[in-house]
């Protein structure tokens, strides 16, 4: 198993964001995590980091219980971040904000090169400053340094947010769909249900502190009064 | 006439480059770790101490700079590890309470080490000596201090714009969650930044021994100095602190020369209304910086 959550609850001080949340993503797979805003899937992903919220429960991460970890350690046994908002380096240029990403595991599969292939874009602006590139240029440098961290697990929040749909669509279906055909798990946090459906066939949905939902997409689209009760769609 | 205000701006200059020395370690430390560190005057004051017992001890002069760097860093390190570290993420108010109460415990130390007499060091000959301006004498000294302190100012600025640890360290102070989902561990990177920040105290006091002298309370001048300098600087950005360490060196010169009985009035008052004019410092970061 890639990721396994058992019992994951997160809490804010008093408050809980969720609870009881248990799930097993296997390696290779591509599943969405759906909820309306503020249904806590930023939190959920912060929580697989251990950023942020108080937990209880545990998160095992390619067979290993990593819940109390330091956050370094879980990404370094094989988890990366394209954070909500892209957590990109304002003050780095486009090269530096890559160049970070290989300093812990220098070997791998993705070199500064090869996302530079993949992201053709990207070569173009490498001294630009990273605060200097466009909405969806900014989506494909905080993508290609996870890339570089060589994770096998890739974890997005809220991808498509902020990104014209075309531009949200090549990112998610077609780039985000070919390093996962590539062998990449990925575990997609959106309030865009119709959008990261369409890549990922297995959703999971919070609602009211709880995981409502784990299945095939297709059981979920079918599922009207699911998708309208939690996801207002 | 000339010639005098030359040796003014000169005299400004060399006590600039001890400021900036001294203002960088405590604004790097305050702008990746927000953490407000009142002991680093301690560190200026003990690198003092060590470079006068070193040159006075018949060792290779030179080497009293980096001696005294390494011997505060390790200091600073030490330090770190117990009891700063776990007042990083503690309300300002707490860590200057700590930090206060820290620098009076080093001063005790020190008095008690070192002794509470004046001490001047015996500079190397090459460096003793003066060198003549329009016919008016420059102690050769602080025209080393000068070049030391704004070569090694060049330095850190190369070490932190140019090389990757610096780019990591500026990634820190931007998102450290974000930089440790890559992999890297920002508690070392914090440990290895305030023993830098230690080491540059030290460094500035073992050059600032040879202008100023080592003696009880000298700690906390140079402390409320380099304050000064980081807060009219701009917190936490470089070239705001080469600057105010400018102002504030040429400030606190000028008016020793023309108010010698109200100097610091004079000085600390233009401060204030500089920072009453320009409340985020010379040169305010759009981010925090470095
Ligand atoms: N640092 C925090 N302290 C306290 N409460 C928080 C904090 N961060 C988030 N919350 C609360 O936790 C809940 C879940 O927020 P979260 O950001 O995880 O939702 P989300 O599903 O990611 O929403 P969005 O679609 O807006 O990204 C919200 O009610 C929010 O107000
Ligand atoms: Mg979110």
């Amino acid at each position: 198993m890639m990721l396994e959550l058992d019992k994951l609850s997160a809490h804010y001080g008093a408050v809980e964001v969720f609870s009881d949340v248990s799930l097993r993503i296997g390696a290779g797979e591509k599943v969405a995590l759906l909820g309306r805003n503020g249904a806590g899937k930023t939190t959920l992903v912060q929580a697989l980091f251990n950023l942020g919220p108080r937990l209880s429960g545990t998160i095992r991460l390619q067979g290993e219980a990593v819940q109390d970890w330091p956050t370094h350690r879980i990404a370094r046994r094989g988890m990366a971040l394209v954070p909500q908002g892209r957590g990109l380096f304002p003050t780095l240029s486009v090269s530096e904000n890559l160049r970070l990403a290989t300093l812990r595991q220098p070997r791998g599969a993705w070199t500064l090169e090869k996302i530079f292939e993949t992201f053709p874009r990207l070569a173009e602006r490498r001294h630009a400053s990273s605060s200097a590139l466009s909405g969806g240029e900014r989506q494909l440098l905080a993508i290609g340094r996870a890339l570089l961290t060589q994770a096998p697990l890739l974890v997005l929040d809220e991808a498509s947010e902020g990104l014209a749909p075309m531009m949200a669509e090549e990112i998610i279906v077609q780039h985000v769909g070919k390093l996962a055909e590539a062998g990449l798990t990925v575990l997609l946090a959106e309030q865009n249900a119709a959008l990261a459906l369409r890549l990922c066939p297995r959703a999971l949905v919070l609602a009211g502190r709880r995981l409502v939902f784990d299945g095939p997409s297709e059981a979920l689209l079918a599922d009207r009064s699911l998708l309208q009760e939690h996801l207002g769609v | 006439m000339m010639g005098y205000a030359a040796i003014q701006v000169l005299n400004a200059l060399s006590f600039s480059a001890l400021l900036l020395l001294t203002g960088l370690g405590l604004s790097v430390v305050l702008s990746l770790m927000n953490f407000v560190n009142l002991a680093h005057g301690s560190f200026y004051l003990l690198g003092s101490y060590i470079a006068v017992h070193w040159l006075a001890s018949g060792a290779p002069w030179w080497m009293a700079f980096p001696v005294a760097f390494l011997a505060t860093a390790l200091a600073g390190a030490l330090l770190e590890r117990f009891p700063l570290r776990a007042f990083y993420a503690r309300p300002h108010l707490m860590q200057v309470l700590l930090t206060y109460g820290l620098s009076v415990i080093f001063a005790d130390l020190m008095r008690w080490g070192f002794g509470a007499q004046i001490l001047s060091p015996e500079l190397p000959e090459m460096l003793q000596g003066v060198v003549f301006l329009f016919d008016m004498p420059f102690p050769l000294y602080r025209l080393f201090i000068i070049g030391a302190g704004f070569a090694m100012a060049l330095a850190l600025w190369l070490l932190f714009d140019r090389t990757m640890w610096g780019a990591v360290v500026r990634a820190a102070v931007s998102d450290r969650g974000i930089v440790e989902t890559l992999g890297i561990d920002t508690r070392r990177l914090f440990a290895a930044v305030f023993m830098l920040s230690a080491g540059l105290g030290g460094l500035s006091g073992a050059l600032g021994a040879g202008m100023l002298a080592a003696y009880p309370g000298l700690d906390e001048e140079v402390l409320i100095l380099a304050l000064i300098t980081v807060v009219v600087g701009g917190l936490g950005s470089f070239g705001g602190t080469v600057l105010s360490a400018l102002v504030v060196g040429f400030a606190l010169t000028f008016s020793k020369v023309w108010f010698p009985e109200f100097a610091n009035l004079a000085a600390f008052s233009a401060m204030i209304a500089l920072l009453l004019a320009r409340p985020n410092g010379l040169v305010a970061p759009p981010l925090r910086q470095l």
